[in-house]
């Protein structure tokens, strides 16, 4: 009997879990033993757990482009991080595996919004500040 | 030493382990510093403006980026770098101390912010400093030209400039890694020493020389006119009167005044700073001091320590300058890092003696500062920690229950100066609601913002928030375990950038000067019922309706 993709990934939650991280880790320039990639594990748990139990996944994958958006690394590699978990999942039947990789690239597609949502952000900060430290000149000019 | 510790064999191992995914092709088999330096958005800050240069009358004024190919060094460069190297190495002793000491412990390794936020190789202090040691090592020890190879050495070429300007200016000068440095080497001297040989030859930071040019000229960073930075001050006690109902009266350049009071000018004309300065102006007026505020000496931060020493004392003199003209007795100074780093560490050498001026006291309590004895200058911290300590403030802490805090330690001042509990004892004392973030975080060892020394320039913005990452980490862990929401620190720099910091890592989280959170708790005499702090947000049980105090 095979499985659904979420059995098998609840059933090898921390094998799947630390070979998907290793390889996110790989990518970026400190390797596995920083506390960017440990905070990239952290985050990659929580985005697992909420897609094993069909929750939202907005909040985990969020915060895991937050990390990825400022690496020196161009946006398709750094998301190249999700398609890690593919090869993972073991013991799918055909269709149980095309369910999964339809899932993900469900998932990468909303990570790429979440990824420009976050260099967005870094452009309107840099807008921010400097008009905070104009704050009092620009209080002036538009009393 | 923490998980994160290199043991000395396993740093070689671990460019050994790089290098076959970074070194490719034609770099196979190099030495650990032809890892390419690769500048691209967001890694670099603009180079100096050609008229800046000019103004402050540094070298080789002219259009480049660090993207470029050329960086158009001038003719000579090189011993410009090597005669530089050389008077260096005599007139600072410990220049040539911490470019012979260090034993490669490695202890310093992941101790950097930089490191761990970017997890580059050469962001480890102890690689930092060998990329100025190779160079020394091969142009001016004996040793090394009997173990040339063995020793690590190599010659000045263009690429090597390069990787200067990208690690040096990686580099806050935050001193963190050399609190575990068992041979005491400060790597924050080492990256003000190659800052100042890359001055020399035009190799810069326009968001560190603009600042330099406008205060040489005008007296602060953003090139204000005495006019204007009186009126901004003026339209905050129009604001503190609006809010407080009392009107408080700073005075300018008035002579003979028993105190001058200094602050970076960020708390002049930048938000937030500006809070911070309604709550010295607050405080100032509850306790009577007799202060005067200079428009010429209007800026406490002082960028000239971030390019040479020269300019740090040129920038520096008019603070004694100026004490001496208004016929003060001593000097206070307000929230800031890097100023006090200059002002407790080089003022007195480099600007001193100030025998023109007393040994301070502070007039209300009669408190000695000793401490202060020969730069005759106090950090405010301390002045009100003072006050607190005799009971001379009236406070309500609950005017600030609608903030639950944490503190930034501000490098310079924790391991510069070794403050550490003046500023908690004064948040204490004025807030409800303080968590400390993890040991590993604070004090001696606190982490930088990732934006000090000048490199809080906007298109640094993304090694910004990997350099900040480990602070943003911290603050992160007292959100989630404490709910903690704000973020109190005192310096002007952490003031302009731990906001974008947090909007980033931390959205919620909003950054506070001290002297704001003293100054929404001070009890003024013949206040309105106060229900807003003083960012007119709504303060929690003081609304409509709520009793009186
Ligand atoms: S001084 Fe600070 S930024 Fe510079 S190498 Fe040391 S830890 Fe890193
Ligand atoms: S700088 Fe100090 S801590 Fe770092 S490797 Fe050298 S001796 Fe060790």
């Amino acid at each position: 009997m095979t499985k659904a993709w979420e059995q098998a990934l609840r059933d090898n939650r921390q094998s799947v879990l630390d070979g998907w991280s290793a390889g996110a880790s790989s990518l970026l320039s400190g390797g596995t033993s920083s506390p960017v990639s440990e905070a990239l594990t952290v985050e990659l748990g929580r985005l697992l757990d909420a897609m094993v139990a069909g929750d939202p996944v907005d909040e985990p994958l969020s915060r895991l482009t937050r990390i990825m958006a400022v690496q020196d690394l161009p946006p398709s590699k750094s998301l190249s991080l999700l398609f890690g978990i593919v090869p993972l999942c073991g013991g799918l039947s055909a269709d149980a595996r095309d369910h999964f990789r339809a899932r993900v690239e469900e998932l990468a597609l909303q990570a790429f919004d979440s990824f420009m949502k976050h260099r967005e952000t870094i452009y309107q900060l840099k807008v921010d500040e400097g008009r905070r430290r104009m704050h009092m000149a620009l209080r002036r000019a538009e009393a | 030493m923490s998980k994160y510790a290199l043991k000395p064999d396993e740093l070689k191992k671990e460019f050994e382990q790089k290098k076959p995914r970074i070194l490719k092709g034609d770099l196979a088999g190099k030495e650990w510093w032809d890892l390419p330096v690769e500048f691209r958005d967001g890694n670099w800050c603009f180079p100096g403006k050609p008229e800046v240069l000019e103004e402050i009358g540094l070298p080789n004024p002219r259009k480049w980026a660090a993207t470029d190919e050329d960086w158009k060094l001038p003719a000579g460069w090189e011993n410009t770098i090597r005669d530089g190297m050389k008077s260096r190495l005599k007139r600072f002793r410990s220049f040539k101390l911490f470019m012979d000491t260090c034993v490669r412990c490695g202890a310093c390794a992941d101790k950097c912010h930089f490191f761990l936020g970017t997890g580059d190789p050469k962001n480890m202090p102890v690689l930092r400093a060998e990329l100025i040691r190779s160079v020394y090592r091969n142009d001016f020890t004996l040793l090394s030209k009997l173990l040339k190879s063995f020793s690590g050495s190599r010659t000045l070429t263009p690429e090597v400039i390069k990787e200067w300007h990208m690690y040096f200016n990686q580099c806050t000068e935050c001193r963190r890694c050399s609190v575990f440095c068992p041979m005491g080497i400060d790597t924050a001297e080492i990256t003000m020493m190659a800052r100042e040989l890359l001055n020399l030859i035009g190799v810069n930071n326009n968001w560190i020389l603009a600042p330099v040019a406008n205060c040489n000229r005008t007296g602060n960073h953003l090139g204000i006119e005495p006019h204007t930075f009186e009126q901004n001050i003026m339209s905050l006690v129009d604001d503190i009167e609006e809010l407080t109902g009392v009107t408080v009266n700073p005075t300018f350049n008035r002579k003979g005044a028993e105190i001058l009071f200094i602050t970076p000018s960020g708390d002049v004309f930048g938000d937030p700073g500006v809070y911070t300065m309604m709550g010295y102006l607050l405080l100032f007026h509850h306790i009577g001091l007799d202060y005067t505020i200079s428009t010429y000496a209007s800026e406490g931060g002082n960028f000239g320590m971030f390019t040479s020493n020269e300019m740090m004392k040129k920038l520096n003199a008019k603070m004694y300058h100026e004490a001496k003209r208004l016929g003060v007795k001593w000097i206070l100074g307000g929230e800031c890092g890097h100023m006090w780093r200059v002002v407790h560490q080089y003022m007195e050498t480099m600007n001193g003696p100030a025998d023109f001026l007393e040994e301070p006291v502070s007039p209300i309590t009669g408190t000695k500062f000793t401490n202060a004895k020969s730069t005759r200058m106090v950090h405010i911290a301390e002045f009100t920690a003072d006050l607190i300590k005799h009971g001379k403030l009236r406070l309500d802490p609950k005017r600030n229950d609608h903030l639950r805090t944490t503190f930034h330690d501000s490098c310079n001042i924790a391991r510069g100066m070794g403050m550490f509990d003046e500023p908690r004892y004064v948040l204490n004392k004025v807030c409800n609601v303080f968590h400390e973030m993890p040991e590993n975080t604070i004090r001696e060892q606190t982490f930088c913002c990732g934006s000090g020394s000048g490199l809080n320039a906007e298109e640094f913005m993304d090694m910004r928030m990997r350099g900040g990452f480990p602070r943003a980490n911290a603050v992160s862990y007292v959100r989630e375990k404490h709910k903690v929401d704000s973020l109190v620190t005192i310096c002007a720099i952490d003031r302009a950038s731990l906001p974008t910091l947090m909007r980033y890592w931390n959205p919620g989280v909003n950054v506070y000067g001290l002297h704001e959170l003293v100054g929404n708790a001070l009890v003024m005499e013949g206040e309105k019922k106060r229900t807003e702090d003083l960012r007119e947000d709504p303060m929690a049980g003081f609304g409509e309706g709520a009793d009186d105090e």
